[in-house]
């Protein structure tokens, strides 16, 4: 090593060699050492990178980003569907500090798309017309005090609250509801708004009308799923994307909580505000603080610098039998399955598809997977919306052998090799998921080997969240695939599983599915929407539009003395952040 | 030797221009796009739009040359993601960045070189066997595995630091900012303190068999003053060149340290936007990294000019 430096360096002396040689070898030397080190220290420090993974979902403005976990050996969940009863705004006692990890920094203007960071802050400092309500899910007043809809649920009127102020004081009118509207339907760069949305017009101060290309019977719905009011006052005459006054420095809400202090990289604190319609906020501040790894916020709900967070199946055992801690799993909206892309075959035959959903042992991928923080899913309809949910539908059953029944019935013969064939072409495809989410993988793997068994030749492909979405998700480049779905809590799914749906990736078409998925949003009556949904999920144990696998608990770990916690997911826990306070 | 300077920055100038070309031709290579074209609530209508918008539809040099033509005036266009001036994001992140590398290596230095002395001069002893077992360790243990450690030791079980973060809310006084650097710098310093320690000990040993510490010797001279006086900057000369090839990793690499810490730098600024495509964070991080790198290396050989007055830059 350096025993050639201090050579090189006698050479020189003797006049062996010119100075220059000197120069350029000894920067060889020491350039190949670097290197060397150089590539041994990157190898050490990135091989665990902890890999956050985006969540898609639907209308939530843009890519999210969650926390990945560890592997650990399992355990058995505290509690049943976790729910503290909701105390009203008021009751219990005023003060204290919460604090959340956000896993980056957030862009405070709620039109601009920018991930599930942006939108938990978002909760806290803006409001929507109407908000789900927990439990029941089922839209309730906000900034809209009352609503109803033309015959035919081509048009919506709502009436406003009189009483609402903006953080700085100014009246908040129909004018900012137009406004808010007219930017998603128009501007660049602004998250869009709904598709059917062709007018958003000022009745009078406090009424305003939604006038829609389609009938929407489930439209105050989706007006609660991460619809946020912004300020005319403050963004007329502004370009959204450019004017970072407002979505970085000094944004201006409607919400329990006001913007106090942004420290980029650190934290986001917001103070509660004082005027808030629904009454004044009981904890003094929300502090959302930047935590990428899933380690730390393991560690500092131990410490209690944390009061709130969601964890992964494998957290759990760290976390519980801590004195003080609470572990509370509830369902959410979320059901991850199994897609194959319809027109290609092998799946461009229905049977194919339906034999392969009876393949798959679902119980097994609760229990190994889950860690029991999850329900084995019936159809693509959550039991977390319980109104909907056909709970008198028995879950697909791990049929192998009527799995081979129907491949025959198909075509499909195993041959020598005990391999599924027709015509000679074996059933070999194979399965994408995306890379870095320990529960996805393994439940790919799982799933590999369960049809690997049944006689397919399956191969796993794992590519990282950007590749993935961009070349399979995106593109429908892909032959199976995993992936998971968080929608609006409604069931209708048209977009999704209909023959035109916006996010039908799978391109999965049945008419008779498609037609009950579009008479049932056209219409308000929860009985018939109801009736509809059930024989939707009846549909969809003869032919599948994917094969769904779980449905998901959302992990959700706080100190006892934190109350009023509403039974609803983290992305609309903090809508009733007004609500919660600290009993300490 | 200010001709020789001179001569430096320039060819620093072209390797940044080389170094921006490769860079931008790879990450647009790489498949994958931007994360905020993933949104699914957008129709493809809107992606189209939005793409265009980005300027992701014009041919990879022309996007390049609309790059570079800002990025010379200083320009490095917006993030994507959050749609905030690149330079803003760079100069934010910059400090933080600066506090933990200038830390770690400033206490990789003070430990390390001494430990290497100390082993050189005691070679073969149990000190000797010991400070390399302690080089060795330091260099195979996991950055990733050591942090997660010290925040179980010293802030879950004990409760004596803080386990992330650069400062409590609401404070930021001198004392809690120490204490929140004090688990980051332990653990992005390992690894340089135990390659300086060997570096700095085989280093020494070398110098310390040449012929004329020898001479040194016989002529009565104290070890401590052969030492000081004679092997020290000898030895120093490929540790002076190790130290300045370490600063582009501490500066740039600490992807890991900073995620698990929650440590707001640059490099999970980097780690970020890679992983959302996020193009213009991409390439203005990798040239402000470049920058940095090229500076220290210049600054390493005149400090190379300095130490061993038989090397001569220039020519």
């Amino acid at each position: 090593m350096h025993s050639g430096l201090q050579k090189l360096a006698e050479d020189f002396k003797n006049g062996r060699i010119t100075r220059r040689e000197l120069t350029w070898r000894a920067s060889g030397f020491v350039g190949g050492l670097a290197l060397t080190s150089f590539l041994a220290a990157c190898g050490a420090d990135d091989e665990n990178a902890p890999a956050n993974t985006p969540t898609p979902t639907t209308a939530d403005e843009g890519d999210a980003d969650e926390p990945t976990a560890t592997s650990e050996t399992g355990a058995q969940p505290t509690e049943e569907d976790g729910s503290e009863p909701e105390e009203p705004a008021g009751e219990g006692k005023p003060g204290g500090t919460f604090t959340f990890p956000i896993i980056a920094d957030p862009v405070f203007n709620p039109l601009l798309s920018s991930g599930v960071q942006s939108v938990m802050v978002n909760k806290v400092l803006f409001n929507g017309l109407v908000k789900p309500e927990p439990g029941t899910l089922q839209p309730v007043p906000d900034l809209a005090e009352s609503w109803e809809p033309n015959e035919d649920f081509t048009e919506w009127t709502f009436q406003l609250r009189q009483d609402v102020q903006w953080h700085d004081g100014e009246p908040f009118t129909a004018d900012d509801v137009v406004f808010t509207y007219d930017r998603r339907m128009n501007e660049e760069g602004v998250s869009a708004a709904f598709k059917e949305l062709t007018a958003c017009e000022k009745v009078d101060d406090y009424t305003v009308r939604f006038t829609l290309s389609e009938p929407l019977g489930h439209f105050p719905v989706l007006m609660s799923y991460n619809q946020f009011i912004v300020p005319k006052h403050i963004l007329e005459g502004k370009t959204m994307v450019d004017y970072t006054e407002f979505s970085i420095e000094n944004p201006v809400g409607t919400g329990p909580y006001m913007f106090e202090e942004f420290i980029a990289g650190n934290y986001v604190s917001t103070v509660k505000n004082p005027n808030f319609h629904l009454g004044e906020p009981l904890i003094d501040r929300f502090v959302f603080t930047v935590l990428p790894d899933v380690n730390s916020q393991v560690a500092q709900l131990r410490t209690g610098e944390l009061t709130f967070a969601t964890i992964e199946p494998v957290n759990v055992q760290t976390l519980e039998g801590v004195q003080g801690l609470v572990i509370d799993p509830i369902d959410y909206v979320n059901h991850y399955y199994i897609a194959f892309q319809c027109p290609r075959p092998p799946f461009d035959d229905a049977r194919v598809r339906l034999a392969l959903a009876l393949a798959i042992d679902r119980q097994a991928i609760v229990d190994s997977v889950t860690l029991g923080y999850g329900t084995i899913a019936t159809s693509t309809i959550p039991t977390a919306l319980e109104w909907a949910f056909n709970d008198e539908l028995d879950p697909m059953p791990y049929d192998p052998d009527r799995a081979l029944e129907i491949l025959a019935e198909a075509g499909w013969e195993k041959n020598s090799n005990g391999i599924l064939e027709k015509d000679g072409e074996p059933l070999a495809f194979t399965l994408s998921c995306d890379r870095g989410n320990p529960a996805r993988e393994q439940t790919v793997t799982i799933v590999q080997q369960m049809f690997n068994d049944l006689g397919c030749e399956v191969d796993l492909e794992l590519m990282d969240w950007g590749s993935f979405s961009q070349q399979r998700w995106l593109a429908e480049d892909y032959e199976a695939m995993h992936m998971w779905w968080i929608t609006a809590p409604d069931p209708d799914q048209l977009e999704y599983y209909g023959c035109d749906g916006d996010n039908n990736h799978p391109n999965f078409c049945n008419e008779e599915i498609t037609e009950i998925l579009t008479q049932a949003r056209q219409t308000a009556d929860m009985e018939e929407r109801r009736k509809l949904y059930y024989r939707y999920q009846e549909l969809t144990m003869e032919d599948p539009p994917v094969a769904v696998l779980y449905y998901p608990k959302e992990i959700r770990v706080y100190p006892d003395k934190l109350k009023g916690v509403p039974n609803i997911g983290i992305r609309d826990a903090f809508i009733y952040s007004y609500q919660m306070w600290l009993d300490d | 030797m200010g001709a020789y300077i001179l001569r430096r920055l320039f060819h620093s100038v072209i390797v940044l221009f080389i170094i921006s070309i490769v860079t931008f031709a790879l990450i647009k290579a790489a498949p994958g796009g931007p994360g905020l074209l993933m949104d699914p609530t957008l129709t493809p209508q809107d992606r189209e739009k939005m793409a265009e918008g980005l300027g992701l539809n014009d041919p990879v040099p022309v996007q390049y040359i609309k790059w570079v033509s800002n990025a010379v005036q200083g320009d490095f266009g917006r993030s994507i993601m959050q749609k905030r001036p690149v330079m803003d994001l760079i100069t934010e992140r910059i400090p933080a960045t600066i506090e933990l590398a200038g830390a770690g290596l400033a206490l990789a230095v003070v430990t390390g070189i001494p430990l290497g002395l100390i082993a050189a001069r005691r070679a073969n002893s149990i000190w000797d066997r010991l400070i390399v077992l302690l080089g060795t360790l330091g260099i195979a243990i996991p950055g990733f595995w050591f942090a997660i450690l010290l925040i179980i030791l010293f802030s879950v079980q004990l409760g004596w630091l803080p386990s992330a973060g650069r400062m409590t809310i609401g404070d930021g006084s001198a004392i809690d900012r120490i204490q929140h650097l004090i688990l980051p710098t332990l653990v992005i310093a390992l690894y340089s303190l135990a390659q300086l320690t060997y570096f700095t000990r085989s280093s020494m040993l070398e110098v310390l068999r040449a012929d004329y510490i020898r001479t040194a010797r016989t002529k009565g001279l104290t070890e401590r003053v052969i030492l000081v006086r004679h092997a020290l900057r000898n030895g120093l000369i490929p540790v002076v060149t190790m130290l300045g090839l370490m600063i582009p990793r501490l500066v740039g690499g600490a992807v890991i340290t900073e995620t698990v810490f929650g440590w707001p730098g640059m490099g999970r600024l980097a780690a970020d936007a890679a992983f959302q495509r996020d193009y213009p964070v991409i390439m203005g991080i990798t040239i402000v990294i470049s920058a940095i790198v090229i500076v220290s290396n210049l600054l390493t050989d005149l400090a190379y000019s300095l130490i061993d007055p038989r090397i001569q830059l220039g020519r």
